[in-house]
């Protein structure tokens, strides 16, 4: 449910900015999506969607989520990587170092949602 | 056609919001809790405890979040102590634009401990940061007995985390023990407490483990 309110201040962003530009028409919207954000992928591509064609500049825009993995450093043995995402865990790993167990962890990537590019007609 | 190039984050905004008002509890001295758990799990219950039991020792104030009532606010202000009740209206947590609101009507520079009563869920709130000093999650037997493992984002990041209503753990044929070892799975640093939110009962612990005297 939260998505909601995360798609509501992309779409504010991208109509402001589109305005700026003197768009005619957004035909394109790139949104990066980190894994380790509490933003599920599905939600966010259905409000995104629905939001966007509701506004007179991005009737016809196409979405484009792209999934940023997530990396973690770990303070304890160091490890540097991906986080276990195997059986449920694919759908939002926990965060605990794969190598040694720990939860003394830093996150590296992953861990925020990106308006990359908007693509216009001006 | 153009592209525009913009490489903007958009939970930065809500984390810059979090920060403000950690500068702003800092500046002003104040310790704040940020209390979350489901519907019923007995967070009002619970912070009306530790406010009757610190209030002769320290000046408290509470922000209680609720979709469109104020049942909660009532309770607690029945203490006698500073409270605003912020309103989400449809929505499924606190902000930290919203809790700004909230504590700019408390008396900042009258108050030493601020607890602020998420709505009850335990998945949103996770999401977003409000910018407090700790996270005191409340749970209780009557959520059965998965309720960690199920919610483990929540839990992974508590400071605190209170087992309320342990007097119905027969009743509930919930193991205490079991909800310990999945938090410690998840969370080995945070404090867990068991607590009775109708008697009061492990209050005393709760409070001396967040370091203030009663």
């Amino acid at each position: 449910m939260h998505e909601f309110s995360t798609v509501k201040n992309i779409v504010d962003k991208v109509t402001e900015i589109a305005i700026k530009e003197g768009a005619k028409e957004i035909t394109r919207l790139e949104i990066e999506l980190g894994e380790l954000t509490l933003l599920e992928e599905e939600q966010m591509r259905f409000w995104l969607e629905i939001m966007i064609s509701q506004t007179d500049l991005g009737k016809n825009a196409e979405i484009v989520l792209n999934k940023v993995y997530g990396v973690i450093q770990c303070n304890k043995c160091n490890y540097k990587g991906s986080l276990d995402t195997t059986g449920m865990e694919h759908l939002y790993p926990i965060l605990k170092c794969p190598r040694c167990g720990s939860h003394d962890l830093e996150i590296i990537k992953g861990n925020d949602c990106m308006i990359k590019s908007l693509e216009i007609e001006d | 056609m153009k592209i525009v190039k913009l490489e903007e984050s958009v939970l930065k905004k809500v984390r810059v919001l979090a920060e403000e008002n950690k500068k702003l509890l800092d500046e002003k001295g104040i310790i704040a809790f940020d209390v979350m758990g489901s519907v019923g799990s007995g967070k009002t219950s619970l912070i009306k405890w530790i406010v009757k039991k610190l209030k002769n020792k320290y000046k408290i104030g509470v922000v209680a979040g609720d979709l469109t009532t104020e049942f909660d606010a009532e309770r607690i202000e029945e203490e006698g102590i500073p409270v605003i009740q912020a309103h989400t209206g449809r929505a499924c947590h606190l902000d930290p634009g919203l809790v700004r609101m909230a504590i700019e009507n408390l008396p900042l520079d009258d108050i030493d401990i601020l607890f602020i009563e998420n709505v009850g869920n335990l998945i949103c709130p996770a999401a977003v940061p409000l910018g407090v000093h700790k996270e005191f999650v409340v749970t209780s037997v009557t959520e059965g007995p998965y309720m960690i493992k199920k919610h483990p984002y929540m839990f992974q990041r508590a400071d605190y985390v209170a087992i309320n209503k342990v007097d119905l753990k027969e009743a509930m044929n919930v193991s205490i023990e079991d909800l310990k070892n999945d938090l410690k799975e998840l969370n080995p640093d945070a404090f867990v407490y068991e607590t009775n939110g109708i008697t009061g009962d492990g209050i005393d612990n709760l409070i001396k483990c967040m370091n203030f005297q009663q």
